[in-house]
């Protein structure tokens, strides 16, 4: 990338992830010796940024710093580019962290027993500035969590501006004075025996009728745009009949939206498609997937996963018979020079990043996997 | 808490099986958990109760989608009755 295109780069907006509107750099524009200067900048940079955007050349970088080699034009212009990029990325993470504060807190406990029990524990201070020191290393550590939880926030910040939305219960129900619609279809489906059969039937006719409704208003909407095909009377009262029909199904959905059990019904079938996604993924669901990461995750499985490393490294370096304790001081030595260690503590958090799940057992886990640093101290320690 | 207790505490809940009872664990002691730990459980407890609050937007966007159908197909059947 070039001069201008950096300078360019630098003056693109940048959007604040929740409200869209247009934000500065402003305190953000961290100079490399800015970030370099402060451990927690440092650890985000080096550590997670500069290997997210091209792990050999963060590699190689850090070494000649190391080394206070200097970089090449090349390297140079990596890595401004990496500081605008992660400038920006942290810019918006603070506009995320402007938004948890302590009323938000506040607000979030009054719905949720959860939060309200933590808040009472900790405080809402603490806990609004657990929330937001947590979202600023997430953007850097974990883009799509930052992401999900953006988008979140988006959501939640325009339903509670919006504040008129809660006042649409209100139209439809004036609305819908004017048809003679009963929950009959929902009524119907709950007609049978058992509940599974209930639930089943009411959740087929919540699906069928709000799909069912949206192709067929499209389709009467392109049909009566498309003026030639209803240029005659048996026409015009085909699709006048047509329109009655959709206006009852469109009227039942949005009866059924003011009664609370099909609201709820209408709300699964409308996130169905990203519920399934949500549940299908993961490696962390169970108590037993608990059981096994944890076993992998112990101090005793990762340093055995290390020496097995540094035998493997050792067998290439020096033979296939050979191991780490039958070689020479100088073998020795000259493996410990190597980023053995940084490799391997590179793949240890893409392992710990690679555990994936929804619910209480993967943040669990998460929260007692050791730090790199913690994992660096472990096999230092052999 | 250190973190090794944590973690003893609750492999020995784990053990029993009941993922509610291990909420109530971490609930009950959470300012005793060490730092990090109450970082990323907080986050996790606050990120569901957002994506709680953030799928209540559905029934509205629906609501909004037929208020609006509504009124197109009515506008389309009155231009209808209109042309005989």
């Amino acid at each position: 990338m070039h001069a201008e295109q950096l300078k360019a780069r630098k003056r693109e907006s940048i959007r604040d992830p929740i409200t869209d509107e247009g934000i500065g750099l402003g305190a953000r524009d961290l100079s490399i010796a800015d970030i370099f200067n402060d451990k927690r900048e440092q650890d985000l940079f080096v550590n997670h940024f500069l290997p997210s955007q091209d792990k050999e050349s963060a590699r190689d970088i850090v070494e000649l710093r190391r080394e206070n080699r200097a970089l090449s034009e090349q390297q140079e212009q990596f890595l401004e580019e990496a500081r605008i990029a992660y400038n920006r990325l942290r810019a918006q993470a603070e506009q995320v962290q402007k938004h948890l504060t302590p009323a938000e807190i506040g607000e979030m406990a009054e719905r949720d027993e959860r939060i309200k029990i933590v808040a009472g524990a900790i405080g809402k201070e603490q806990a609004a500035k657990f929330l937001g020191e947590h979202v600023m290393g997430l953007a850097v550590t974990d883009t799509p969590s930052f992401e999900r939880i953006s988008g979140y926030l988006k959501n939640v910040h325009e339903i509670r501006n919006g504040r008129a939305a809660a006042m649409t219960d209100k139209r439809v129900e004036d609305r819908l004075k004017k048809y003679s619609i009963t929950d009959e279809t929902f009524i119907k489906a709950v007609a049978s025996a058992s509940p599974n059969e209930i639930k089943r039937n009411l959740q087929l006719a919540v699906s069928t009728q709000l799909t069912g409704w949206r192709a067929a208003f499209s389709f009467i909407v392109k049909r009566y745009r498309a003026d030639k095909l209803y240029a005659s009377f048996e026409e015009q009262q085909k699709l006048i009949e047509e329109c009655n029909t959709n206006l009852v199904s469109v009227a039942q959905v949005l009866r059924g939206t003011l009664n609370p059990d099909i609201r709820h019904e209408l709300q699964n079938a409308a996130l169905e498609g990203k519920k399934k996604v949500e549940t299908l993924e993961g490696n962390v669901l169970t108590v037993d997937d608990y059981r096994r990461v944890r076993s992998e995750m112990t101090p005793k499985a990762i340093k055995g996963r290390f020496l097995a490393v540094r035998d493997q490294e050792v067998a290439r370096r020096f033979g296939k018979d050979k191991k780490w304790k039958n070689t020479s001081a100088a073998q020795k030595n000259e493996i410990e020079n190597t980023d053995l260690r940084e490799r391997f503590l590179d793949k240890e958090m893409q392992r710990q990043n690679g555990y994936k799940g929804q619910g209480l057992l993967i943040n669990l886990l998460r929260a007692l996997f050791a730090s790199r640093e913690k994992m660096g101290k472990m096999i230092d320690s052999i | 808490m250190t973190k090794d207790e944590l973690r003893i505490a609750i492999d020995r809940l784990v053990e029993a099986g009941d993922e509610k009872m291990l909420e109530r664990f971490v609930l009950d002691n959470f300012a005793k958990l060490p730092e990090d730990a109450q970082k990323e459980m907080l986050f996790a407890f606050y990120a569901d109760a957002l994506e709680k609050e953030a799928d209540s937007a559905v029934i509205s966007t629906i609501q909004k989608e037929g208020l609006d159908a509504l009124e197109k197909l009515e506008g389309i059947k009155i231009a209808l009755q209109e042309k005989h």
